[in-house]
């Protein structure tokens, strides 16, 4: 309160804005927490979270060095094992260790109890990379972003991706199912309503549960009435299972089926029969990677070695800069600081800073103004519930067991 | 400690001073008592005398806190149950315990089969070791059936005997096992006359042609006195008085703790 | 407590039918209405998809019945006996060694480690006369020693064994995989030969007295202490085996696998009559077939909790499963 009551005195006694980003302020030491997935289900997930952020914060640092600006950010890790109440106590541990802001999880009920049972009383910013829409079940208070592509735009990609294929919706019968959580239902969801809205078909959907031993009955449902194509919205480990089973029903073919981003992977793990995956195409959060802002972070990435990339690892990358730029903005590594400046990073309409420009961003951030920064994965501009309005999507196929990107495509509300 | 006259064999169990308490109750206080080989004796006493527990550390139920136990000049005080029945000596239960879920002559090829030396390999090696033992046991088994006419029955399950029927398939059971010495704890209670009457001439002619020696518990005093060659009187855990039926009959100690609180109870 | 189907006449209402026989023809007029309904290539694509679940859950709880039978201890930590099987033997193919006689060493490793869990904690309780409670705390606690050792050692990702899981046998419209049916018929035959084996056998008439009466027992001769040892490396052998079948034919397992099928398990040998090696296969194909059935007409979400509501319809009707009977003891 003090601190804002002291800036308020500074602009209306109008000193310079110049003074402000000149004159030595109190140095920044902002700590920021990785809530990463080294075990359980999205495990693979982990180490490229990792290093993307740890290498934003050093880009970010060093820009910041390089324009004068006083900020220091450093990270602190813990793995949030794919479940909720490990999620929850390993977002206290990094909160315990003065995290500022919080990165990730991946799995969207590891984020709703992290923002209930911790953040949005603290006021600390998460940035989740779940991309399911039932994160926004909750009243978060402004302190969930995401920079990363909700399952309502991808039901959209997803949407584009099977007519690229089929060249109409019109008539086309899909059959949709998916593994019993709430990703695989917000996301099964919008793409029926979606598919519809463009006069195709539905069957389905076949809901499973993942703790089942056999899931022949599933895939014979699956198969039933030779569908156009097929939605299977799944995780790695169980569609190992569910992928034996469409095969042995002797009905399935990989060509028709169409998969979201739980179910990319840049080489497809070895137990998932490659017969339920090979062929098959899918969408994914995407980068756009004819940017020179994608240059310079490919760059990073290659020069790092270490974990190869991974679907939304820029938009880590993308999530730990504008943590370090609404910082800045707020002149604090106070967590409600950082959250009351988010969008004053992210303005639509004010001036456009990339990645090669973050030096320039800082400068102007510190001075005051209201910028709009453009991460690698693309703008921002979050709408009031802090979602992206527009996303970038790869449409990918599995070509002998690699992604291969077939093309990018934007899917905007 | 003496010997019955014209007994000059060892006798064959041997208690001496032994003690047991559960939790602060002292059950047995320093019994001793030895049995003589071949002898019918009865164990008589008052509730809570301490009868079953001497029983059940005699036959390795329970392990008694001090004194020594022999048979056949052996310790065998702590030796797990089956130890005690390979050795020779056997009882039965004051409730009378079949399986019941199985048939009367599996309940008597089981007994017939814990032979000693018989360990986890010889169990499974059995098997293989072909038909011969197996037929031998059954003969026996049948033969034993036989002896106490529940033949008929052989094929029948054990729990849809009745409770006599129980009675005779237990002592059955008991000889199975090739006893010496064998315990029969109240072994006329739930039985009528007839029966009981039976299970005892049966005893008896054990006793006379294979020379087994038996020790059993009784309250109903006309039996006793009819039936026992030689008498053991417990009270509050220890030995008060032995001897013929009738020395403990005239015996004052014996009326005092047990023969007026029998005659009122029967 | 460790039945026979034979056993004892019952004086309900249905004795004059043995259970199996009249659980068949129930089964057996189900699938000819389901075919009416539904057809006959779905209905029977469906019954062998809850055979097969049948055969992976029931194989899994004989040994869950054997021990409750003989040594009422509800064991919680079978469920892990599952996915340490699977595991060991996980672990020695990844040496090289040629998977059959991998899993032919974790069975053995199996059963010695359940040997030497009855000689360190069970039968120190045994000696003590520990509760029902007491005994059912410390499986529990064996479970979660045993599930985090085995993740300490191989980690928490997926794993599997490699083998072919996608071929399948078609019997005309029907399929079922190749994998599938080895473990199914492979498990029925060792339940079958559990069964016999009890009924039959020295050790397994030896094994029925101890459930029937310890003391009883005891007095006859029978070495109890070998017995229950014997008991539990049979019941070691049989989690193992039903471990690697259900690893090798599912394809992919984590270290959690066993406990998560625990309560299938359950289910299936509570249905069947808790005590019963054929039960826990009956109980195991009502299950199975229930469940399956149930996709027919139901989303296949509401699966797991058919299983559980025809759990529960059974015990109102036979409270002590197919095969339970009333004690014919006094």
């Amino acid at each position: 309160m003090l601190r804002r009551l002291m800036m308020g005195t500074l602009f209306a006694t109008g000193i310079s804005l110049a003074a402000v980003s000149t004159a030595p302020a109190d140095p920044i030491n902002l700590t920021i927490g990785k809530l990463l997935e080294l075990t359980g289900p999205l495990s693979e997930t982990g180490p490229s979270q990792d290093k993307a952020i740890k290498l934003a914060i050093d880009y970010a640092n060093k820009a910041a060095a390089a324009a004068g600006v006083d900020i220091k950010a450093a990270d602190v890790g813990a793995d949030v094992q794919g479940d909720p109440q490990a999620a929850l106590s390993a977002a206290r541990a990094l909160v315990a260790k003065g995290a500022s802001c919080l990165i990730g999880p991946s799995i969207t009920p590891e984020s709703i109890a992290i923002a209930n049972g911790l953040t949005i009383q603290k006021k600390i910013t998460i940035w989740p990379v779940g991309t399911s829409m039932r994160l926004r079940t909750i009243k978060d208070e402004g302190t969930i972003f995401r920079t990363v592509p909700p399952d309502s735009l991808q039901a959209l990609a997803l949407v584009a991706g099977i007519i690229d294929k089929l060249g109409t919706a019109s008539g086309k019968l899909v059959s949709i199912a998916y593994r019993n959580e709430p990703y695989g239902e917000g996301l099964a969801k919008d793409f029926k309503a979606a598919w519809e809205a463009k006069g195709g078909k539905t069957q389905g959907p076949v809901v499973f549960d993942p703790n089942q031993a056999t899931f022949d009955s599933e895939a014979g449902e699956i198969v039933a009435n030779n569908p156009d194509a097929y939605v299977i919205i799944d995780y790695p480990d169980t569609f190992a299972k569910l992928g034996a089973s469409l095969v042995r029903t002797g009905k399935f073919d990989a060509t028709k089926l169409f998969v979201p981003d739980a179910l990319a992977f840049s080489t497809v793990p070895g137990n998932i029969p490659a017969q339920a995956i090979e062929g098959a195409r899918g969408t994914r959060g995407g980068t756009p990677t004819d940017t020179d802002a994608y240059k310079v972070f490919d760059k990073l990435w290659e020069t790092a070695g270490g974990a190869e990339h991974f679907s939304l690892d820029a938009n880590s990358f993308d999530s730990t800069t504008l943590c370090m730029l609404a910082a800045v903005a707020g002149k604090s590594a106070d967590p409600a600081a950082i959250q009351e400046h988010v969008r004053a990073v992210t303005t639509p309409g004010a001036p456009k800073f990339y990645l090669t420009t973050l030096s320039d961003a800082f400068k102007a951030v510190a001075g005051g103004e209201k910028i709009d920064y453009v991460g690698v994965a693309g703008a921002f501009e979050f709408a009031a519930n802090g979602d992206p309005t527009i996303s970038r999507f790869d449409i990918f196929e599995y070509r002998a067991g690699k992604l291969a990107v077939l093309k990018q495509i934007d899917a905007a509300k | 400690m003496t010997h019955s006259a014209g007994s000059p064999a060892p006798p064959i169990l041997v208690v001496e001073d032994v003690h047991k308490s559960f939790g602060g109750v002292r059950a047995v206080a320093g019994a001793s008592f030895a049995l003589q080989r071949g002898a019918i004796t009865a164990l008589i006493g008052p509730n809570g005398a301490g009868k079953t527990t001497l029983f059940d550390l005699i036959t390795g139920f329970a392990a008694p806190d001090a004194g020594a136990i022999r048979f056949e000049g052996k310790p065998i005080e702590g030796l797990p149950p089956h130890s005690v029945t390979r050795r020779g000596l056997v009882r039965t239960f004051q409730l009378t315990r079949v399986f019941a879920a199985m048939t009367v002559l599996d309940n008597m090829m089981l007994a017939g089969r814990g032979q000693p030396g018989e360990g986890l390999l010889q169990l499974i090696a059995r098997r293989t070791a072909g038909q011969r033992v197996e037929g031998e046991v059954r003969e026996r088994a049948l033969a034993a059936l036989h002896r106490f006419d529940l033949d008929g029955k052989a094929g029948d399950y054990a729990g849809t005997l009745s409770g006599g029927q129980r009675k005779l398939l237990e002592l059955a059971r008991a000889l199975m096992t090739d006893p010496t010495l064998v315990l029969l704890d109240e072994p006329m209670a739930g039985v009528n006359r007839v029966l009981g009457s039976r299970l005892l001439d049966d005893v008896e002619e054990l006793r006379r042609t294979a020379g087994m020696t038996f020790l059993f518990v009784e309250h109903d005093m006309d039996i006793v006195m009819r039936r026992a060659d030689h008498v053991i009187v417990m009270a509050e855990g220890a030995v008060i008085a032995e001897g013929s039926p009738d020395a403990i009959r005239a015996d004052p100690r014996v009326i005092d703790a047990y023969l007026g609180q029998a005659r009122s109870r029967t | 407590m460790i039945e026979e189907a034979s056993a004892p006449p019952s004086p309900r209402w249905h004795s004059r039918l043995p259970p199996a026989a009249w659980l068949a023809l129930v089964i057996i007029a189900a699938l000819a209405l389901l075919a009416g309904v539904k057809g006959p290539v779905e209905a029977g694509q469906a019954t062998i998809n809850g055979l097969v679940d049948a055969g992976y859950v029931a194989l899994g709880a004989v040994g869950l019945t054997l021990i409750f039978g003989i040594l009422r201890i509800i064991n919680f930590a079978h469920g892990d006996f599952l996915t340490l099987g699977a595991y060991v033997a996980l672990m020695i193919a990844a040496s090289g060694l040629p998977i059959w006689l991998a899993a032919a060493l974790a069975i053995l490793v199996t059963a010695a480690v359940a040997a030497a869990l009855d000689k360190l904690v069970w039968e120190p309780m045994r000696r003590m006369q520990t509760s029902t409670l007491q005994l059912l705390l410390a499986a529990i606690g064996i479970a979660l020693v045993l599930r985090y050792t085995i993740q300490f050692f191989a980690g928490s990702q997926v794993r599997s064994f490699g083998q072919d899981i996608l071929s399948a046998v078609n019997l005309g419209p029907w399929h079922l995989g190749t994998l599938q049916l080895v473990a199914l018929l492979a498990g029925i035959a060792l339940i079958v030969a559990v069964g016999l084996g009890l009924r039959f056998t020295a050790v397994g008439k030896q094994m029925r007295a101890l459930s029937d009466n310890m003391a009883l027992a005891e007095v006859t001769g029978i070495d109890t202490r070998g017995a229950i040892r014997l008991t539990w490396i049979v019941a070691g052998a049989l989690a193992a085996i039903a471990g690697i079948l259900y690893a090798a034919a599912v394809g992919t397992i984590n270290p959690n696998f066993g406990s998560l099928i625990l309560l299938s398990l359950f289910t299936a040998a509570v249905l069947g009559g808790i005590g019963n090696a054929y039960g826990a296969l009956l109980g195991g194909i009502v299950i199975g077939l229930a469940q399956e059935w149930s996709t027919l007409f139901l989303n296949a979400r509401w699966k797991p909790a058919v299983g559980f509501a025809i759990l529960i319809l059974t015990l109102l009707v036979l409270p002590r499963g197919i095969f339970g009977r009333v004690p014919a003891r006094t």
